[in-house]
């Protein structure tokens, strides 16, 4: 059985794992908050030293972690390409550079938010914050869907990744045009697989006595005033040693 | 690399994010709500959205060959708002983007809402229009579909293209110039990519009609059903009534001239010594010619539509006698 991605497995295994997660998503959180209010330079440096810093010590190797971020900065790097060049039609010349150090500040905050998005990714497993959801009060039916997409998912997946190889092992994916024929094949199936998987899922269930309720277990951990200590004063050093040094 | 065109956390200042994250919240409650009428109906009723959600996500994770060469993902949403409609299509989009958030790092958190605007709403929508568009012009499911799928992957690339280039716009020339250098760049892979996921979705869905004994209402053809009723077309035509008036009443006092001469007054503000290089080769003896052969014109033109739309129905209601006979 495969794993959804490299980001589940390791935000279920990493060596923050059995932290609350609300002192890691005040941890991230706070941090993608810093990236997007404070000032750019040096509070997106001060941002992805931070990420990088919380990766080395929850075990996540930086390999992981670029590997991540490589697909986000190249829309990021794209985005802010396009806010240096400036078109003016009627004007000369009508296409020019400005701006520059817009583009870079643009830049510099994607790169330190998505890095920050990506720390809150790999170190909160769904399932958890699916359940914290719950009891913060959003409504049930909406955890009850998304708990059970998130456990339907790896099976898709799964299933998706053999008939790929089945198709890609007959030279299904040879040319564009076989390559389109392959795909929406591989799209009907997933969605036959889906629904027979639902009424198989059901049939079985039902003979269990499956009444529809989904339970959303707590896992059991605790708050380390040391974690959350540590994390609100590095993240008020953050935010305070911008202002002073970026200015306002 | 741009795929699906997620806008990337922190690249939206928190005033923006906060409005695409409002002018989405109403889609995504009203798309929950139709899920929960659904959904408490029963398990089985509640394990298939489910499944139905889970296979979003897969498609999302499909990865086309793209002409350039690189990788690319469709979005998957034309062909799940065919299948399963674009109301509960926002909902389960919407998990979908935060899964995709924090299962493979693409989008952000803050960023949320103006990808399930751009995604989970205005794609969806689009999608369906189009679908039920092209099913009551004759078209079939799966072309319908796939134009769907087409026509909503460009609709989500230009308000993506909106949204960026209204929070960055271009210090020269403003809102119009930013969102001219956006939608000229990203149209390099996302029109391509439009274009194949059209053609994707319109081979699914065959297959899915075809090969496929399931009971799905896009499929078995009941959504087709309910085609134009009289009171829709009386409401649409009172509708078209009043959006042409509404613009003399409101501002009566208007001179209304025709974009030719505005353009024309434009071009002597811009150059006051540009002499015309061409001159029409006949002119109306008078202004009544003039109006006589504009109304000859649209008359031509109405009674052109009035005829397709005569014979479109007529060939519609002989297929439908046709099957009840038999």
């Amino acid at each position: 059985m495969g794993a959804i991605s490299t980001i589940d497995t390791l935000a279920h295994t990493n060596r923050w794992s059995h932290h609350h997660l609300g002192d890691k998503v005040a941890w991230a959180g706070g941090l993608v908050v810093a990236a997007l209010l404070t000032p750019v330079w040096p509070g997106a440096f001060a941002v992805t030293a931070c990420v990088v810093c919380s990766c080395a010590l929850a075990g996540i190797p930086l390999r992981v972690l670029l590997g991540v971020l490589r697909i986000p900065v190249g829309f990021i790097v794209a985005g802010a390409a396009i806010t240096a060049i400036s078109v003016a039609p009627g004007q000369r010349p009508p296409i020019r550079l400005t701006e520059l150090g817009a583009a870079a500040s643009l830049a510099g905050r994607g790169v330190a938010g998505t890095a920050a998005a990506a720390l809150l990714a790999l170190t909160v497993p769904v399932p958890e914050l699916i359940a914290r959801a719950r009891r913060a009060g959003v409504p049930a039916a909406a955890c009850e869907l998304a708990i059970l997409m998130y456990r339907m998912i790896a099976v898709s997946l799964d299933r998706l990744r053999w008939q790929r190889m089945a198709q890609e092992s007959r030279l299904g994916y040879d040319g564009v045009r076989c390559s389109v024929r392959s795909l929406a094949a591989l799209a009907a199936a997933a969605f036959v697989g889906s629904v027979t998987h639902a009424q198989r899922l059901a049939t079985g269930l039902g003979a269990r006595g499956f009444d529809g309720t989904v339970w959303l277990l707590d896992d059991g951990a605790r708050h380390s005033p040391r974690f959350l200590a540590s994390a609100v004063s590095v993240l008020a050093l953050v935010v305070v040693g911008s202002f002073l040094v970026g200015g306002r | 690399m741009i795929f699906a065109m997620h806008i990337a956390e922190g690249f939206l200042p928190p005033a923006w994010s906060l409005l695409w994250t409002l002018a989405a919240a109403p889609f995504v409650v009203a798309g929950f709500r139709s899920l929960k009428r659904r959904v408490d109906a029963g398990a089985d009723a509640k394990l298939a959205t489910a499944s139905s959600g889970a296979f979003c996500f897969v498609l999302s994770a499909l990865k086309i060959p793209s002409v350039t060469g690189s990788c690319s993902h469709p979005t998957g949403v034309g062909l799940g708002t065919t299948l399963i409609g674009p109301l509960p299509m926002a909902a389960l989009g919407s998990i979908v983007l935060l899964f995709q958030a924090m299962l493979l790092a693409h989008g952000g958190f803050t960023t949320l809402g103006a990808n399930i605007f751009s995604m989970a709403v205005v794609g969806p929508w689009v999608a369906w229009w189009v679908y039920r568009a092209g099913t009551s012009g004759g078209l079939s499911m799966s072309m319908a579909g796939g134009i769907g799928a087409g026509v909503a992957g460009i609709a989500t690339y230009c308000v993506t293209a909106v949204q960026l280039a209204l929070a960055h716009p271009d210090p020269v020339s403003g809102i119009g110039g930013s969102l001219v250098e956006f939608l000229g760049i990203f149209a390099l892979t996302q029109i391509p990519l439009s274009v194949v996921e059209a053609l994707i979705t319109v081979l699914a869905l065959r297959w899915l009609s075809a090969r496929s004994s399931l009971d799905i209402p896009a499929l078995t053809g009941r959504a087709r059903e309910r085609s134009l009723s009289a009171g829709r077309v009386v409401a649409s035509l009172i509708g078209v009534v009043l959006l042409m008036t509404a613009p003399l009443v409101a501002r009566s006092g208007a001179e209304w001239a025709g974009a030719d001469s505005r353009a024309t007054d434009m071009v002597t503000t811009i150059d006051p010594g540009y002499t015309p290089w061409f001159e029409g080769w006949w002119t109306p003896s008078s202004g009544e010619v003039e109006s006589f052969l504009f109304a000859l014109q649209a008359a031509v033109g109405a009674g052109v539509v009035g005829y397709v739309f005569g014979s479109r129905r007529r060939d519609a209601r002989r297929a439908l006698t046709d099957t009840r006979g038999s």
